[in-house]
C-alpha cells in the first residue's frame, strides 16, 4: 500500500507498487488540491499531505541532493562556541589555552633521588687551621 | 671525627684480614693502581704492615702509605652521607671506628680507595699516623670517580695539577722547614675551603689534605692537618718556610678550587 507521511524526509516507492488510475486520482487529488485547497481554508494542518513540496503530482518524493559537506579548508569555523565532538570536519582545533599553568607543580622529586651532582665540589666557607 | 682508639692497629688488623681473605679466596681483593705515570716513581715506601703487602701476589702493593697517585687513571672515591663505620678488616662484624659524615670544617666525607674486594672497599683514612687505612661497606658510601691528581716534588718545590695525565699545571710553591717538613707519602683532599679572605694567611682558598704533620700535633688549634692554599706572603713562594703546608699562589689556589674534587689524590714525594 502506498504511503504518505508528512515527515520531511522523502518518501520512498514501495517496491512492485503499480500505479493505477484510482491511485493516480487519490494523488492528483491530494498533490493537486493544495492551491485551492490551501488557499481557501487557510494553513495546512500537520497532517496535511500538501505540506510536502517539491513533489510533482505524478512524481514520487526523490531524495534530495546529498548535503555538501562543508570544506574545512574554507568554511570559517566558530571557535566561540567551543569545541563540539571530534568527528564535526568544520570543528578546527582549539585555540591553544593562553597560559593555563595547570593544577598544580608539586615537587618533580618528591623522594629526592637522583640528585644533580655538580661538576666540581663547591668550597665549603669556613677558616681553616691547617699547619699553614 | 675518627673514634677509636684502637684505629692504630687498624693497618696490622687489615694485613691479617687480608691475607686470610687471600689465603682462603674468599674474596680477591683488586689492588688499585695508583703508580703515577709520567713522573718518576714515587719515592715514599710501603708501611710496615701495610695490608697491600699481604694481598695476594697478583696484586701490587701501591708502595706509599696511602697509596700511590695514579695520573691517567680514574680514581675512586668514596662518598658517605652519614657518619660511616670503618672495619679493621673486610667482613667484620664490629667497627674499629666511625667516621663523621662531614669533616671538622663541614666538608662532606670523601675517602681516596686504595682497594677494592667487592662488597668491601678498603679506603685511606685522613687521621694519624699518616697511611692508615681502612675497610668500609660498597653499600654504605656512593662511588665516584676523579681524574685529576697533584704532585708535590718537595726538593724542586713545585706542585704540578694532572688532568687524566696531563699535566695542565705547574707552579712553584713554598714548603715546611727542615723542622717542620711537609710530609711525603700519597695524600688526598679532603677538605675544599673558601676563607672568604683573599688577604689572609691561607689565602681565599685552601685544600685540606689526608695527611699530617710529622712534627706538630697541633697548631693553631688543628690537629696538624697539611694543606694546600694560598699565602699572604707572595715572596714566601719557592721557600722553604711553611710548617709544613704547600703554599700556592693565589691565582693557582683558585684554580685548585674550580678543578679539583674531594678525594683527588696528591702525592707529595
Amino acid at each position: 500500500m502506498y504511503q504518505t507521511t508528512t515527515d520531511t524526509v522523502p518518501t520512498r516507492r514501495l517496491p512492485g507498487l503499480r500505479r493505477t488510475a484510482a491511485l493516480s486520482a487519490v494523488l492528483a487529488f491530494g498533490l493537486l488540491a493544495p492551491t485551492a485547497a490551501g488557499a481557501a481554508v487557510g494553513q495546512p494542518g500537520p497532517d496535511d499531505l500538501t505540506s510536502d513540496p517539491g513533489c510533482e503530482p505524478d512524481l514520487p518524493c526523490e531524495d534530495g541532493p546529498e548535503p555538501e559537506p562543508c570544506d574545512p579548508q574554507t568554511e570559517i569555523c566558530d571557535f566561540t562556541s567551543g569545541g563540539d565532538g571530534p568527528d564535526d570536519p568544520c570543528e578546527g582545533d582549539d585555540p591553544p589555552d593562553e597560559c593555563d599553568p595547570g593544577p598544580g607543580g608539586g615537587d618533580p622529586d618528591p623522594d629526592g633521588g637522583d640528585e644533580v651532582v655538580p661538576d666540581v665540589d663547591v668550597p665549603v666557607r669556613a677558616t681553616p687551621n691547617f699547619t699553614g | 671525627m675518627w673514634r677509636t682508639a684502637a684505629h692504630s692497629c687498624a693497618a696490622l688488623l687489615a694485613a691479617v684480614a687480608l691475607a686470610l681473605v687471600a689465603g682462603c679466596g674468599g674474596g680477591r681483593v683488586e689492588e688499585i693502581d695508583l703508580s703515577q705515570p709520567g713522573t718518576s716513581a714515587p719515592t715514599t715506601s710501603p708501611s710496615p704492615g701495610d695490608p697491600a703487602d699481604q694481598a695476594d701476589g697478583s696484586a701490587s702493593p701501591t708502595g706509599g702509605p696511602g697509596g700511590d697517585v695514579a695520573a691517567g687513571t680514574a680514581h675512586q672515591v668514596a662518598r658517605a652521607d652519614a657518619d660511616l663505620d670503618v672495619y679493621a678488616a673486610p667482613g667484620d662484624t664490629a667497627p674499629s671506628g666511625t667516621l663523621a659524615a662531614t669533616t671538622e670544617f663541614g666538608s662532606p666525607r670523601a675517602l681516596l680507595v686504595v682497594a677494592d674486594g667487592g662488597d668491601w672497599l678498603q679506603v685511606a683514612l685522613p687521621e694519624r699516623p699518616n697511611g692508615s687505612r681502612g675497610w668500609i661497606r660498597r653499600s654504605d658510601v656512593e662511588i665516584r670517580t676523579v681524574d685529576e691528581s697533584i704532585e708535590v716534588d718537595v726538593a724542586a718545590r713545585t706542585l704540578t695539577l694532572f688532568d687524566g695525565g696531563t699535566a695542565v699545571l705547574t707552579t712553584a710553591v713554598a714548603v715546611g722547614t727542615d723542622a717542620n717538613p711537609t710530609p711525603t707519602g700519597a695524600f688526598y683532599v679532603v677538605d675544599k675551603l673558601d676563607t672568604g679572605d683573599p688577604s689572609g694567611p691561607y689565602g681565599r682558598f685552601a685544600l685540606g689534605l689526608s695527611a699530617h704533620s710529622t712534627e706538630l700535633s697541633e697548631f693553631a688549634g688543628g690537629d696538624g692537618q697539611v694543606g694546600i692554599h694560598g699565602t699572604d706572603d707572595p715572596s714566601s713562594i719557592g721557600q722553604a718556610v711553611s710548617h709544613g703546608c704547600v703554599r700556592v699562589p693565589a691565582d693557582v689556589a683558585e684554580v685548585l678550587a674550580e678543578t679539583v674534587n674531594l678525594g683527588t689524590p696528591v702525592l707529595i714525594s
